[in-house]
This record gives C-alpha cells, structure tokens and sequence, in this order.
C-alpha cells in the first residue's frame, strides 16, 4: 500500500493537465489580476485584494489617513476619527471608493449630529505618505478628495 | 490496519490535520463564518474519514470565500490562498489520484503566489528596491522593534525618536527645523539584507516551483522551508508561514519522514515566533 501509494504521487502527464490541478491556480491569478487593475485605478492599497503585494511598499493602509472636515454656518473644523469609525475609516482609506466614503461621511455627520451639532458638509481626504529617498522626511500625497452635502434639516 | 474509509499517503494526511489545525487557530471572517470554520476543523482533526472527505473541504473553501467577500478588501492575501488551497485539497480528494493531483496543485500555487509578490517588490512598488520600505518598516512597525533593537543596539527612546521624525506633515509642507532622522549603520544594513535577501529567496522560491523539474523537487521543498522558517521569525504573519508549510507537506514522498518531520517541525516553529516574543527574551 505504501509503495503504491508513493508511487501513485508521481504525478501523469494527464492529471498534470487536469483541471482539478489547473482550476484553483486559474482563480488565484483571476483575483491577482483584478487586484492589480483595482491598485491603479482605484487606489487600492497594493498590501491587500488578494495581489500578494504584502511588504512590498509603504503605501498599506496603516501609512494612509484620512482627514475629515465638517462644515455648517458659522462652523468649519476638522475631526478626528471616533473609536466608533474607525473601521469605516480603515475601509476607506484601504480602498477609496464613493460607497466607503459615503458611509464614513454619513457616520460623521450622524455622530454630529447625535450631539447636537449641525453639519451641512463632510469633507474627506484621503492622503498616502511619501518617504523622501534619501532624507526619508515623509509628506502627505493627495489619493482622494469628496465632499458630502447634507440637508439642513433631518 | 486502514480504516473502511479512503487512504491518502502521509503526507496528505498530515497537511489535511495542518491546514485544520491553522482553521481552528486562525479563524477569519465575521463570527459567524470563524464559527463555521471552527467547527469544520474540529470534526476534521477528530475524525479521520471526515477530513479525508472532498465536500468538508469544499465547505471550507467557501466559508473562507465567503468571510473574505464579507470583509473584502481587508483579508490579508493568505486568506486568498487558504481559500484556494482549501478548494485545491477538495478538487484533489473528490478524484481519482489525490496526492498527485494535490502535490501539483500546490506547487502551482506556491509558484504562482511567489511570483505575484516577486513582481510586487521588484517592478510595480516605488520604495522596495531602494530599500525604503524596510528602512521605514524597521523603525516604526511594533513588530521589528525587538528585533532592531537587539540587532542595531538602539535604545527604546531612540527608537520612539525615529517614528516621531517619520511622522507624515501635511501635503507640501516641510518643517523649518525638523527631526534629523538618523538611521543607524545597523537599521540600514538590516534594512538591505531583508530588501534584497528577501527579493532573492522570493524569486528562487518562484523559480523552483514554477519552473524546477521532478528533480529539484527536494531542493524546493528546502528553500521553502528556510524561507518560512527565516522570514516569520520577524514578520509573524503566521497564517501565511503556517499554510505555505501545510502546502508544501504534500510534496513530501511517504518515505521521506524526516522532511515531513521538517516540516512539522517548521509548522511548530512559526507558531512558536507568535506565541513567544523571543527577540525581546534575548534581548539584553
């Protein structure tokens, strides 16, 4: 049985071609390739979406930020991210797209208003960081830009 | 005496039990799919015949799938690849000559996902080759902090001083008097021995699998081995060290029982570096 088997582990020209040998692969390579498409025109962060970009770059999405500014009469100030958020954020900076941004500013604007102050406006900014090559002093790079209006009264 | 249910050769049966003892330790997705998981690795570590069934690993595909669409884009990319190993071990158990078909599925699979992160350091990235990105890494990643400090004599306070200079300004702005940002001679040089040794086991690892013939099979195998054993030492991403060596059990012959046992071995290793901060125990 042993010998069989081992023998049995050398594997034919057939079952080399077989598409149970072949299906798996052609799905991992599919997904690195969307991944790509996704990380040059979408800004995905090249460290996740299934590209095997993992320490290969800075930009992960822990090195990117994203700045929030409210804005209503007589108020314009920048926030932090609440605990609360901070997963809405994460998502958005990993991968900036209007669904993630939208649901980050209707988080803000809900927690505003939770506490009793308007926002007619949400701003976000998602910024990656460049390291200088030979200084390494680091500055912020521009990866998106919305604003979000919100009614006066809800 | 085999039981009434399917045999598989050793070392298909030793990566079936790995690959559900990383499940069961290193479940992913919402908690309802980590549950599920659980659960599948449970049974399959309990009862031989379970494990050693196509459709319990198919299931098992699709709960990591569907945890990764739940989550999606946050799995970390050896979440893709236990899905596909997963679905690989189910394609290869539901069919006539599992070990052949399982021991070329997961050279494919270890090539190919070599060879992505190959062309992510060495073409696509801006900040690998010239090595930015680990000279960085090093010094404001909690999880290297042991290790710099052990390997470049830096102090706790130094190090704090350097992620406080590596703190981002706003776009365009600079500061009139800011932070020197001095990298010591040991930070740089492990900065370049992890870049470009990184970068050249990568590729040989790539090379081999996609590549190597029948003959450089052993080769591979110990290639693999050194790489998971030498990189999770300092990037304890355990998942992925863990199933990269459940993945190359089954390349193993069933006569070869002191690479399975490098393999086991190397399994226990990996986990080890998490469990334990070993740079910090050893650090003066």
């Amino acid at each position: 049985m042993t010998t069989e088997i081992a023998n049995s582990q050398l594997p034919t020209p057939k079952e080399a071609r077989s598409w149970r040998v072949v299906l798996p692969s052609v799905v991992l390579v599919a997904v690195a390739l969307a991944q790509l498409v996704l990380a040059y025109r979408a800004d995905l962060s090249p460290w996740k979406g299934g590209g095997f970009g993992m320490f290969s770059t800075l930009d992960a999405p822990g090195f990117r930020d994203v700045r929030v500014v409210v804005r209503a009469p007589g108020r314009s100030e920048t926030l932090t991210i609440a605990p609360s958020q901070e997963e809405l954020a994460t998502r958005a900076v990993t991968l900036p797209t209007d669904a993630r941004l939208w649901k980050l500013a209707e988080a803000v604007e809900a927690r505003e208003r939770r506490y009793g102050r308007p926002v007619t406006f949400v701003g976000l900014d998602v910024v990656g960081r460049d390291v200088d090559a030979v200084t390494l002093a680091v500055t912020e790079r521009p990866i998106r830009h919305v604003d979000y209006g919100f009614g006066t009264t809800r | 005496m085999n039981p009434p249910d399917r045999a598989v050769a050793a070392p298909l049966d030793a990566a079936l039990v790995l690959t559900a003892i990383l499940l069961l330790l290193r479940p992913s997705g919402p908690f309802y799919i980590r549950f599920a998981l659980i659960a599948l690795a449970t049974i399959a570590l309990l009862a031989p015949s379970i494990r050693r069934d196509w459709m319990v690993w198919l299931a098992a595909a699709g709960a990591v799938a569907a945890g990764i669409v739940a989550d999606w884009p946050m799995p970390d990319n050896h979440i893709y690849l236990l899905a596909y190993w997963c679905l690989a071990l189910s394609l290869a158990l539901g069919g006539a000559e599992p070990e052949a078909v399982i021991a070329r599925s997961a050279r494919w699979l270890i090539g190919l996902a070599f060879l992505c992160a190959v062309v992510w350091k060495g073409l696509l990235s801006p900040d690998y080759l010239d090595g930015r990105f680990f000279t960085v890494t090093l010094l404001i990643d909690d999880r290297f902090a042991d290790a710099v400090m052990l390997v470049s004599g830096m102090r706790e306070a130094d190090v704090v001083s350097a992620r406080q200079g590596l703190q981002a300004l706003p776009h365009g702005a600079a500061l009139a008097d800011g932070p020197a940002i001095v990298v010591p001679s040991g930070v740089r040089a492990m900065a370049a021995v992890l870049t470009w040794g990184g970068l050249a086991i990568e590729t040989a690892t790539a090379a081999l699998f996609l590549w190597g013939g029948e003959r450089l099979r052993r080769l591979r195998l110990v290639v693999l081995l050194i790489f998971c054993v030498a990189t999770y030492a300092l990037a304890p991403v355990t998942g992925f060290g863990c199933l990269l060596l459940a993945m190359g059990m089954v390349a193993c012959r069933s006569t070869e029982r002191g690479l399975q046992a490098a393999f086991v071995a190397g399994f226990v290793l990996v986990l080890f570096y998490t469990e334990v901060p070993w740079a910090g125990l050893i650090r003066p």
